[in-house]
């Protein structure tokens, strides 16, 4: 295709105006300092959040990377998978900390990333992402969120959707 | 002052890894940092584990960098933080912020692709799709980077040490391929001369050469 972005020819695209911006985390980020969702000014509170968005970012690479190993590879690597993902998990939640928010009262746009790439880690691995408690307690909280309320009481985000494409071993629906 | 990490690699410690632009950064910057090499020998490594825990981070990972109280870990997080404290930043400009980050996420995939070839126990199968698939995102690549000098054109930012450090890496396993797009093959030269860095290309350490990747993976790269 050749996308809604002359410089790159790539999905997910975002457009707003004049403004066109592809990259996952590049749209993320220019949403986040659209809406306001975003750390401040305050250097360590920037750190965190990025310190979280690379984070959640490995959660999900290393997901993605199980689910579209071939049959075999993927029912050979699933322990050493489990076995690394409660490691990880176990010093994420200890940076999750309280909450409400990775932030604390702040609501950033890592919230969302954490929110949804944790949600695909717990479709595989339930028992896993069940264990840790502040992790959890952060997704009942985004849950709440008033303006999205609505949307999680539809059930609609509780339909069967692919999480990855058709063709990966584990893509979410199967 | 400020420290960092090697990223660390069984063996030898001296990988560039991912953490490279962020001691290319420290480098031009001309400041007073201390670079910790881990040799992951048997008995560093253990040491490592053992010890990671008690540093103060609070996801234990390398590479690593301290300043002052400052304690961050993820090379992304990293490099932009020294963006930040050196003024090697895009500015307030909506358009100069997304280009910024769209040339660092695609940067990052470059380099995920290229670190995934290297450790697969398949890389020689593998390279010529992988090569295949490197000339179309340069060809891309290539017409984004433009005339230069840097990314952001006359302002160099943080990206400017991520695209030299990594196509410079990818450049070790593909030369030919690297050599067809012009504006990378000029952004490259163009780094290589400036002259905050001229100390270190002429150093022992430069010259002595390093790994790219462990030296167990399918192409250490040196």
């Amino acid at each position: 295709s050749s996308g809604i972005n002359a410089e790159w020819p790539l999905r997910p695209g975002l457009i707003d105006g004049d403004i066109k911006v592809t990259q996952s985390v590049a749209i993320a980020r220019y949403l986040a300092r659209k809406f306001g969702l975003v750390p401040g000014e305050l250097e360590r509170d920037i750190v965190r959040c990025e310190m979280a968005e690379q984070e959640i970012l490995d959660f999900h690479k290393a997901f993605a990377a199980l689910c579209y190993r071939p049959k075999e590879d993927f029912e050979e690597n699933k322990p050493s998978y489990h076995a690394n993902l409660d490691l990880k998990l176990a010093a994420f939640d200890k940076f999750v900390g309280e909450g409400p928010f990775i932030m604390g009262d702040k609501l950033t746009y890592v919230d969302f990333m954490v929110y949804e790439y944790m949600s695909q880690v717990r479709k595989l691995s339930p028992d896993n992402v069940a264990k840790v408690g502040n992790v959890v307690r952060l997704m009942e909280n985004f849950e709440k969120l008033p303006t999205l309320k609505k949307f999680f009481d539809s059930g609609e985000h509780q339909k069967e959707q692919f999480i990855n494409a058709p063709y990966a071993y584990f893509n979410g629906k199967n | 002052a400020v420290v960092s990490t090697q990223s660390g690699h069984y063996g030898r410690g001296d990988a560039r890894g991912l953490g490279e632009p962020s001691r290319y950064i420290l480098r031009y910057s001309e400041t007073d940092w201390t670079n910790i090499e881990l040799e992951l020998t048997q008995e560093r490594r253990e040491q490592w584990m053992a010890e990671k825990h008690s540093l103060g981070f609070e996801m234990p990972n390398l590479p690593y960098l301290i300043d002052g109280d400052i304690k961050i870990t993820q090379s992304l997080a990293i490099v932009r933080y020294l963006g930040r404290k050196f003024g090697l930043v895009p500015g307030e400009n909506e358009k100069d912020i997304i280009r910024c980050d769209m040339a660092e996420q695609e940067i990052v995939d470059l380099r995920t692709a290229f670190g995934r070839l290297c450790y697969d126990p398949a890389f020689e199968e593998k390279k010529a799709a992988y090569l295949e698939n490197l000339d179309k995102k340069l060809v891309v690549f290539d017409k984004f980077v433009g005339e230069g000098p840097f990314i952001l054109g006359e302002k160099m930012t943080y990206v400017d040490f991520m695209v030299f450090e990594f196509i410079d890496q990818i450049t070790k396993l593909a030369p030919g391929n690297i050599a067809n797009a012009e504006n990378v093959t000029k952004f490259l030269d163009n780094f290589r001369k400036l002259p905050a860095l001229q100390k270190y290309f002429e150093s022992e350490e430069y010259k002595k050469g390093k790994y790219i990747n462990s030296p167990r993976s399918k192409f250490p790269g040196k």
